[in-house]
């Protein structure tokens, strides 16, 4: 049986111009997305920085209404966003989808922080270790994308 | 009014390449000469990742972003501050079969061209090349002493290996680049097989100085080619264009943009915009050598000649980019020094012959591949540098031939357009994949990308070189159709790409076309 969630209560602001309420939300969401991410909390730069490029980029500001109202969905219901997004993927696809597009901001922007152990550029060898962490990773993965997937299609999630 | 003996409009590869024919008899080369405004501030790619700057990193309007909702918005080698002023020339737009629109960009006002941003793959063709594809009116033999002169001044590194074949004889060859891991995994496997080699694998020629030439540097390797167009020890034809201005021999007037031409039988006049007051000066000269670049030079053609709303053929190299996967490199240690180029490769045997450069996608940030990578982003950035220990980037070259449909014209209001309807698909992967996998290379073809057109930047053909040439074509001399003193010296004339990197063959030819200047006694 699939479930259809109210958008009664996301309102029109937050997906016209951007209000102080809309400020808010959108470091909410870095927030959120953030630490489903990487585990820990931004810190102040990547999260000002984050609401920075949405009022600058103009095609940050432009994003797919629909596609809006289901990362708000993702956001309320406290979704596995990290599983559904690859779903959200197309090889074909001219233009990303909003989730897409505002996880790989956040990579960015950890990316460029300067503080980020995961994007590191040190010189380490990872030796025969990484094929296990390979595997390991890719049954993760799947094990991710399989509740991600679920997630989607009982959510509405497009 | 002033009046030059020998007047060169651009200053990229070709336009130098004339200029340093011409020195010492009175040329003077004009371009717009945009320069760079940013210099990017760190002494390497890792220092600046590791310094944390969001202006310098990804850009003060988020350049470096360009990409994040339409991925192919602009090609990733001109997303930063510090080369997106390489492509701020005349625009153009490319559609296909079915009229729509492929790509968007727009040509070099640079001083040096787009050879700021090029790769600096630079061989020679060869006679293999040209008769793979037809259509060449001049022999190369024409060519090789242009070749060697150009290859002595620009030190080209490379090695004399079993490529060399394919890669054309070279005058002077300065030591390989340092290879990245997985370059040198593939290149001693293919040396220490020895079945099945109908692919051939060697060391690239590059013009990047891998010790010190004359007053100029060796190159660091620092990874910055994707925020930085001054790289020292990678040839630009901007090098060449700063010696020839110190030299003072040959002018220069930067800050000017060629409008049209009108030939008389005694001399050629040309009209050109100063772009800082708008004005509109006029200059004389004995012979102009145009060298704007394909799309610019055939639209000034084209205006100049009142060439209307006249179809001319068009030419691209658009690559198709192959992610190459060597297991058994996952997990070694990543250099933190490389270069983009690392080995370049053919199949032999058979026609036609593809040249595939093999690239290390070191200098770019790790999040530009996130979305390529089909995992969760978390866990895709986490096992990315054990990936890319062991990843290279097969960029697969074909030849390219005129076709009727592949044409490009003016709109109206002078603007380029250029209708490419047809899109050869490679089709060589049968033969190339398993060439690759007994090497320990594995990829699938369906991970394949064909580049859209205009992204091969390899742009040629508009005005073909032909021994009789008829209307909008030129004589082998470069001369126009109908002309006795406007030369054309870019790609323009090239009437056929073999499947080869064709920057060299460019710069000769251009030095050619300027010495058959000097020769013909008027």
């Amino acid at each position: 049986m699939l479930l259809y969630v109210s958008h009664d209560e996301i309102t029109d602001d937050y997906l016209d111009a951007p209000s102080s309420n809309d400020l808010n939300l959108m470091r909410r969401e870095a927030i959120f997305f953030y630490e489903g991410l990487f585990k820990r909390c931004p810190n102040q730069k990547v999260v000002s920085n984050y609401v920075k490029a949405h009022l600058e980029l103009p095609e940050l500001r432009n994003l797919d209404k629909s596609e809006l109202l289901s990362v708000r969905t993702i956001i309320q219901k406290q979704l596995n966003f990290i599983g559904i997004e690859p779903w959200l993927r197309s090889k074909n696809l001219t233009r990303r989808h909003a989730l897409t597009v505002k996880m790989l901001l956040l990579m960015y922007l950890a990316e460029c922080s300067g503080d980020s152990r995961v994007f590191s550029r040190e010189p380490i060898s990872l030796g025969t270790l990484f094929h296990l962490r390979l595997i390991f990773t890719g049954i993760s993965s799947a094990l991710v994308m399989v509740h991600g997937l679920a997630q989607k299609k009982i959510y509405g999630i497009s | 009014m002033e009046f030059l003996n020998y007047l060169i409009i651009g200053s990229g590869p070709s336009g130098i390449a004339a200029a340093l024919q011409l020195e010492n008899h009175g040329v003077a080369i004009i371009d717009v000469g945009v320069r760079p405004s940013t210099i990017f501030p760190y002494q390497s790619l890792s220092e600046g990742i590791s310094c944390g700057s969001y202006p310098d990193l990804l850009g003060e309007h988020w350049e470096m972003l360009a990409n994040l909702v339409y991925p192919n918005a602009i090609h990733s080698k001109l997303r930063a501050q510090g080369v997106n002023y390489v492509a701020t020339g005349e625009h153009f737009s490319i559609s296909g079969e079915n009229g729509e629109i492929l790509t968007n960009g727009a040509n070099s006002y640079a001083a040096g061209g787009l050879s700021n941003a090029w790769g600096a793959q630079l061989f020679r063709y060869t006679d293999r090349d040209l008769a793979s594809v037809g259509g060449w009116p001049i022999d190369l033999q024409s060519l090789n002493r242009h070749y060697s002169f150009l290859e002595r001044h620009i030190g080209i590194s490379g090695e004399h290996d079993e490529l060399y074949d394919f890669l054309g004889p070279i005058s002077k060859l300065l030591p390989p680049q340092p290879l990245v891991p997985a370059a040198k995994f593939l290149l001693n496997k293919f040396n220490s097989s020895r079945a099945h080699k109908n692919l051939v694998i060697g060391h690239s020629r590059i013009g990047v100085l891998t010790e010190n030439y004359g007053q100029y540097k060796k190159h660091e390797f620092n990874e910055t080619e994707f925020y930085s167009t001054e790289k020292s020890g990678v040839y630009t034809a901007r090098r060449s264009l700063d010696e020839i201005i110190s030299r003072g021999k040959a002018r220069y007037f930067a800050g000017f943009k060629l409008v049209g031409f009108n030939e008389s039988i005694e001399f050629v006049e040309v009209t050109l915009e100063c772009l800082k007051s708008g004005t509109i000066v006029k200059k004389r000269a004995k012979h102009l050598l145009l060298g704007c670049g394909t799309q610019q030079t055939a639209r000034i053609v084209l205006l100049s000649k009142k060439g209307g709303r006249k179809f001319l053929p068009f030419l691209d190299h658009p690559p198709t980019l192959l992610p190459l996967f060597i297991p058994k490199m996952f997990g070694s240690k990543l250099p933190v020094r490389s270069f983009p180029v690392q080995l370049a490769a053919t199949l032999s045997g058979g026609c036609p012959r593809a040249m595939i450069s093999l690239y290390y996608p070191g200098g770019l940030l790790r999040s530009d591949f996130l979305a390529e990578i089909p995992l969760p982003m978390n866990l895709a950035s986490k096992i990315l540098p054990g990936i890319l220990g062991g990843m290279l980037v097969a960029q697969v070259w074909e030849s390219s031939k005129l076709h009727d449909g592949n044409r490009l014209y003016l709109d109206d209001e002078g603007s380029i357009h250029i209708e490419y309807p047809h899109r050869p698909l490679y089709s060589g992967y049968s033969e190339l994949l398993p060439a690759f996998a007994r090497l320990g290379a594995f990829s699938l073809s369906s991970m394949a990308t064909p580049s859209a057109p205009g992204l091969g930047f390899h742009y040629a053909g508009c005005l073909p070189m032909r021994k009789n040439p008829l209307e909008f074509e030129t004589h082998t001399n470069g001369l126009l159709w109908d002309s006795r003193r406007v030369r054309v010296i870019d790609a323009s004339v090239f009437p056929s790409l073999p499947a080869k990197n064709h920057s060299l063959t460019l710069m000769a030819n251009a030095a050619r076309i300027a010495e058959e200047v000097q020769k013909c006694g008027y």
